[in-house]
């Protein structure tokens, strides 16, 4: 399922948070949104997944002009809490399957497991690991074709991320999910990515294939990222 | 489970502690409405006003808490973030909202039903007129609470819409204000052209729902009134209803960002 941004602008005030985007993101690849913070990475994500409108531009998925009910399919994990406090893990668990028709009940049964999340638990007693976990079970235990990552890794300690990625490697379909993810742990996402994508100041700086940058430039992702945008500071002040 | 039996199930789960509340409130509102009574040996003096008074509070019980719950939902991106329409998505909310309004509205109509049960010979009132009564100002307040929720949905949708202009985001309350005058303005223009309200009078059905109520001598007397409903007057208001709950669903799918 292809992801298309066609010229992208959208204003926060007087900053542009995303400036004439454009972008295309192939079916069975895993992308890396990279930045600093206020980049423009949580909208563009925002964006695929019909939060958030361009003020100029378009953005398709599957040829599809992307409204609030893309959602069908696109899988969605943000940085921020999106749960209802008085739910149970269950309870959330059973919202989802009831909305989303691709939620895969049992898929997510073994989630909760391997993430040792108790489904009677109310989520406003979960730890920020055992949310952001959850965070995750709700959007791997989906089949959609598009899966958005915001910052799956922020504010958790290192056993958790690390069974996080753990998790993705054993439930992204790699063949036929699309998968961006957007973070600054880059360090933890390498060995997943296919293609890592530059972001900065609301523009698209650079991509280039993993492996390409690995046997050509004999560059991991952190380095490259770190010169790419070393180069962008030289060029900005000169 | 249907998607639509999952927004209603997750809408009672959001919103019963509000609820819950409201019945706590008001039963205590009730008691002490009865012990006053009890206090100063006059068993018909605050419990009747008590409960009329409740019952008036109920004409903005539905909106409120349909306010309530969408005032949750733009909190996070969670309510959006959903494949089902947004018909679907407001639709759960007043269903949920009017459920909780039923069962309140019963509960107070049965206290009130008690109280002239216990002093029958104190109230007077025809049996007749006391069941029509009661039908017409319950499905009254139903109507009214359904009505304000339209208003209700069309200003947060609007308010949340304009929430993505920077410049005129602070001031998103005035535009509201602004739409509410215009709206008052168009309506009172409306009502001045020639035999507008001729043709909006020219249908009307009678309905007893008129009280008339006058506590002489420790006995409380009512009567109803007959009023006459237009015809042409009630469906402007359903056609106003529906044209703002299509707006406020269009406004969800393409316009609000929270």
């Amino acid at each position: 399922m292809t992801i298309k941004l066609s010229n992208v602008s959208k204003r926060y005030g007087k900053d542009f948070s995303l400036k004439n985007v454009s972008l295309t993101l192939d079916t069975g690849k895993i992308y890396g949104l990279l930045g600093p913070n206020g980049s423009g990475k949580s909208t563009t994500l925002k964006m695929i997944a019909g939060l958030v409108y361009p003020d100029l531009g378009q953005v398709e998925v599957n040829g599809e002009e992307v409204t609030r009910r893309i959602s069908q399919k696109v899988a969605y994990l943000t940085e921020l809490d999106m749960f209802y406090p008085s739910f149970t893990v269950g309870n959330m668990v059973e919202f989802y399957a009831s909305q989303f028709i691709d939620f895969d009940r049992k898929k997510a049964k073994q989630l909760l497991q391997d993430m040792k999340l108790d489904p009677v638990k109310k989520i406003k007693q979960l730890s920020k690991g055992n949310r952001g976990r959850l965070k995750l079970v709700l959007a791997l235990a989906r089949t959609a074709p598009v899966l958005l990552l915001d910052e799956p890794f922020s504010g958790l300690d290192p056993m958790v991320r690390d069974s996080i990625v753990k998790s993705m490697l054993s439930y992204i379909n790699f063949d036929e999910q699309t998968v961006i993810i957007a973070t600054h742990e880059i360090d933890e996402i390498e060995p997943l990515l296919d293609e890592a994508i530059v972001i900065f100041n609301g523009k698209i700086i650079d991509q280039k294939n993993v492996e390409d940058l690995r046997e050509e430039a004999a560059l991991s992702v952190l380095e490259w990222f770190k010169s790419t945008m070393a180069e962008r500071e030289r060029n900005n002040h000169e | 489970m249907s998607a639509f039996q999952g927004l209603v199930k997750k809408d009672f789960v959001i919103s019963k502690s509000w609820f819950l509340f409201w019945l706590v409130f008001i039963s205590l509102f009730l008691i002490v409405a009865l012990a006053l009574d009890h206090y100063i040996l006059e068993p018909l003096t605050f419990l009747p006003v008590a409960v009329l008074l409740l019952l008036f509070f109920h004409a903005f019980f539905l909106p409120s808490m349909l306010l309530s719950m969408l005032r949750l939902e733009g909190k996070t991106q969670l309510w959006l973030y959903n494949p089902q329409s947004s018909k679907e998505l407001l639709l759960s909310k007043v269903y949920v909202s009017l459920v909780y309004q039923v069962a309140t509205q019963l509960y107070l109509t049965a206290v009130g039903l008690t109280i002239y049960q216990f002093f029958k010979s104190q109230i007077l009132i025809e049996a007749s007129d006391l069941v029509a009564g009661t039908i017409i100002f319950n499905l009254g307040l139903l109507l009214f609470g359904l009505y304000v929720s339209c208003w209700a949905m069309f200003y947060w949708t609007v308010y949340h819409s304009l929430g993505k202009f920077p410049t005129i985001k602070g001031w998103r309350w005035l535009l509201l204000l602004l739409i509410f005058f215009l709206y008052n303005v168009i309506f009172t223009l409306l009502t001045r052209i020639p035999g507008f309200k001729e043709v909006m009078n020219k249908w009307t059905i009678p309905v007893f729902a008129g009280p008339n109520f006058s506590h002489k001598q420790g006995s409380w007397e009512i009567y109803l009134n007959a009023t006459n409903i237009p015809v042409l007057g009630l469906l402007f208001y359903v056609i106003l209803a529906v044209c703002l709950f299509l707006i406020s669903c269009w406004l969800l799918d393409r316009k609000v960002e929270v």
